[in-house]
């Protein structure tokens, strides 16, 4: 019998990382003008320029980079805000809970790595691809796709808030900043209340979003986003595992 | 506090959060409660961004106008499922709404 000298790998580490990159790509288009938005928000804003830039890989996380530029530039106080940026990305420790089984047998500094450049878009990415049929069953490949996808969300994440720091006030002539502000929050609402618990939750912080408009500001929203939760909690404790 | 402090540790704590599983727990996982409550943060915060930065508009046509263009992306997210499909939808109904009113 003699060996069989074609024989390749399926896949190499590299190859799915390029599968990654290939994936995550449309995603960046789609997330170019939200870049471009809190980029020109951060440069309207009462925050260093600089700074409204760094906060695009300092507070690598959408939405809650949103929320600290208005916030900083509201004059919230600096509790409230870290309160609000604390709870906002609370969800990433349920997701980060799910794809870790993954990321189990990695070295510490890619664990480090992955987590850095964890966000809602690379672990759709990532969790879509390990259900597919075709995906090879091995936790390195799968490292090494949300590596590649994750990467490339990041680098162009820095590029779009740079590019909106950049043109600034001229954005807003293109893109209707305050339209995609909300847009992107009821996505991630439509998105993230998925079933009686979370759909409880977010009714709750609607709802309770009006009357804490009389606190001080920047507190409401945390206040109004403590006691949903309290709230969702309460209903849907009896029926967790 | 300076506005870098306060980005700083915003983005510590971030990391935090999303290390503390795969990182500190050492890959352990966290206990099914804990997990589920977690999810329903987001949701609560977002819903209460949502209606405090609409209450800044106050009672105007703007005000209407991102209410009806809410309505709509909040449909299609719903139905479709998909964030361009919504994004774009809500995007249409905004252009729509500004042209005629």
């Amino acid at each position: 019998m003699t060996a069989d000298t074609t024989a390749r790998p399926v896949t190499t580490p590299g190859r799915a990382r390029l599968a990654g990159v290939r994936t995550a790509l449309p995603y960046t288009l789609v997330f170019l003008p939200y870049g471009l938005v809190i980029g020109a928000t951060a440069d309207q804003a009462r925050v260093d320029d600089f700074l409204g830039w760094c906060t695009s890989w300092l507070n690598y996380a959408g939405a809650s980079q949103l929320v600290l530029i208005q916030m900083l530039d509201a004059g919230a106080a600096p509790l409230a805000i870290l309160g609000a940026i604390l709870l906002i990305n609370l969800r990433l420790v349920a997701y980060a809970t799910a794809i870790s089984p993954q990321w189990r047998t990695a070295p510490l500094r890619w664990k480090v790595f992955a987590s850095y450049v964890f966000v809602d878009p690379a672990y759709v990415i990532a969790t879509e691809r390990a259900k597919q049929p075709d995906a090879p069953a091995s936790d390195r490949y799968l490292r090494s796709y949300y590596a590649g996808a994750a990467a490339t969300l990041w680098l162009t994440w820095l590029v779009w808030c740079g590019l909106g720091v950049t043109l600034g006030s001229q954005v807003a002539h293109v893109v209707p900043a305050q339209t995609l502000a909300d847009l992107m929050l009821v996505s991630m609402l439509a998105m993230l209340a998925r079933d009686a618990g979370t759909r409880i939750a977010a009714g709750a912080g609607v709802g309770l979003g009006i009357p804490a408009l009389l606190l001080p500001a920047g507190s409401g929203t945390t206040v109004a986003a403590v006691a949903a939760c309290g709230i969702a909690a309460a209903l849907a404790w009896r029926r967790l595992p | 506090m300076n506005h870098w402090l306060i980005a700083i540790t915003a983005g510590l704590l971030m990391f935090g959060l999303k290390a503390v599983v795969p990182v500190a727990a050492g890959g352990r996982d966290l206990p099914p409660r804990v997990v589920a409550l977690t999810a329903l943060v987001a949701p609560a915060v977002i819903g209460a961004l949502l209606t405090t930065s609409l209450a800044t508009a106050g009672v105007s046509t703007d005000l209407l106008r991102r209410l009806a263009v809410l309505a709509v992306a909040f449909a299609v997210a719903v139905r479709s499922g998909s964030f361009p499909l919504t994004i774009g939808a809500g995007l249409a109904a905004h252009f729509v709404l500004v042209a005629v009113t």
